[in-house]
């Protein structure tokens, strides 16, 4: 008996014994290891992943409710630890879930998974205060370079390859500061037509909005960098079935078929990542119309403010001949007061 | 003491202590699915053969003793493959094939301690080797592509100092 003959859960109960670092390692020996080391990094991931809310949630109930006290408390590290860690779950879950999801690849940092379980078991085995600096300090070295390692050199031939689906798909999306212009069904004949009619959205796109400036810009560069990556992936695709042809003629079926089905996987993968670029567009576009709402309210909030000074100053305006008024007033009861003196005498004579 | 009488997949019969075949989870819940009616009754296990199944209940016969409770608590404990005790390290001095067949008859049979000792030891064999020894110890051809094995490559070149 093989140890390749043995069913893939008791395959991934062996390496289950390993360190998530051996296991990464051991993903070079063969396809088999390799599938089967994916399986067990991601289920290690998610594993990781509830082992700290349970170890957050535990150390939650036991602090105080009041932020003050909370402070000053014995498990206070424990807790800012625990945020720490948190934080560096969710950059890898930024990272890597993705590309998980779209089975594009696995977890691929099993030390990190090590090292995150050591400092939870760290935290469980003691109440001391313990110092986050130095116990975060490798696992914030190590995830920093296993996250900077994929963007820059392992995500970029995922980004290429689903760029190449993204035509495949015959779906152009083209986004612009006021909203999103999409092209359904576009084939790669009509590429030329595409690239001509931009321009002239972009150009009224332009004129409507003086408001924001920058930002247009900067969708504009967007949209640019975009269209000229769809271009090359287009031009790609195009040339791709004539040098399969030729590799057919050539090489073995399997081989056709491995791409074939590699093929079709990045097309579903494609599918899923329009779907969520769609979906993500949308809340951007839900959320230029919030900001111009909030823009018009501001301005109407604003001349409403100058218009009440108006009236105020009016107001004051009026206010000082009605102090004056009664002021002219008495005065003029006080001459009528001293006429009536002055004739008084006059009178007197008279009688 | 009540008898079990289990029949390996070459049709030997094993009259075995009903306690002692416990130890295995498949045949527990079979049993209590069965009632009282399984007296003398034969329980067949198709997928183990009457060498593998033999070596079973004579693992089973030596831990039938041991505290279940502690193997739970073992649970949550961090993972290490050192901690296999003399006998089962002794009992398991067997070639690869006979480990492999253990560990499926552990894994049908539901029997974790048994399944974790082999594992372990299956690990040990992996554990710590380059992917050439590996390659050599289990008889494994490397069936990358040259593109697949660059790219798997590349992924785990991330934790190398520079």
């Amino acid at each position: 008996m093989h140890i390749l003959d043995l069913p893939d859960t008791v395959l991934m109960d062996i390496f289950e014994q390993l360190s998530y670092d051996e296991v990464a390692r051991k993903r070079e020996v063969c396809t088999r290891f390799n599938y089967i080391c994916q399986q067990v990094l991601n289920t290690g991931f998610n594993k990781v992943v509830q082992e700290h809310a349970k170890n957050f949630k535990r150390i939650k109930s036991l602090l105080p409710r009041r932020e003050s006290e909370r402070r000053n408390h014995m498990l206070a590290r424990h807790s800012d630890i625990l945020t720490s860690i948190e934080t560096r779950i969710s950059m890898l879950t930024m990272t890597y879930s993705k590309f998980i999801d779209l089975k594009i690849c696995c977890f691929i940092p099993g030390r990190v998974l090590d090292e995150i379980n050591n400092i939870l078991k760290l935290l469980g085995g003691t109440t001391k205060p313990l110092r986050p600096h130095e116990v975060l300090q490798e696992l914030r070295d190590i995830s920093s370079m296993a996250i900077e390692h994929f963007d820059e050199k392992i995500a970029i031939n995922f980004k290429t390859a689903l760029k190449m689906n993204e035509s495949s798909n015959a779906r152009v999306v083209v986004c612009g500061a006021l909203g999103d212009i999409s092209f359904n069904g576009v084939k790669v004949s009509a590429l030329k037509k595409i690239h001509q009619q931009q321009p002239m959205i972009q150009q009224p796109l332009a004129h409507q909005e003086p408001l924001l400036p920058p930002a247009r810009c900067h969708n504009m560069h967007c949209m640019n960098d975009k269209n000229n990556a769809l271009l090359q992936a287009l031009q790609l695709a195009k040339s791709l079935p004539t040098t399969d042809n030729v590799k057919n003629a050539t090489e073995c079926h399997c081989k056709y078929n491995y791409q074939a089905k590699q093929l079709q996987r990045q097309l579903q993968t494609q599918k899923m990542l329009t779907m969520k670029v769609r979906l993500l567009e949308n809340s951007r576009r839900a959320q230029d119309r919030r900001l111009q709402e909030a823009m018009g309210s501001i301005t109407e909030l604003a001349t409403q403010v100058f218009e009440l000074k108006r009236q105020l100053e009016d107001v004051m305006a009026k206010g000082k001949p009605m102090e004056t008024q009664p002021n002219v007033a008495s005065g003029a009861l006080k001459r009528s007061a001293k006429t009536t003196d002055c004739l008084k005498p006059t009178k007197k004579p008279k009688a | 003491m009540p008898i079990i009488r289990l029949e390996s997949s070459d049709k030997e019969i094993f009259d075995t202590d009903i306690e002692i075949a416990k130890c295995s989870e498949t045949i527990k819940t079979a049993l209590e699915d069965l009632g009282d009616e399984s007296d003398n009754s034969v329980l067949p296990l198709p997928n183990v053969n009457s060498a593998i199944l033999r070596k079973v209940l004579h693992w089973a016969t030596y831990h039938a003793q041991d505290d279940p409770q502690q193997a739970q608590e073992d649970e949550n404990k961090e993972k290490r493959t050192d901690d296999i005790s003399s006998w089962d390290a002794d009992f398991l001095k067997v070639d690869q094939g006979t480990l492999f067949e253990l560990i499926l008859a552990a894994n049908y049979l539901n029997i974790q301690g048994l399944l974790d000792v082999t594992c372990k030891t299956c690990a040990n064999m992996i554990k710590g080797k380059s992917l050439q020894d590996i390659r050599e110890t289990f008889a494994i051809a490397n069936d990358f592509t040259p593109a697949e094995e660059e790219q798997v490559r590349k992924e785990n070149e991330w934790c190398e100092e520079k």
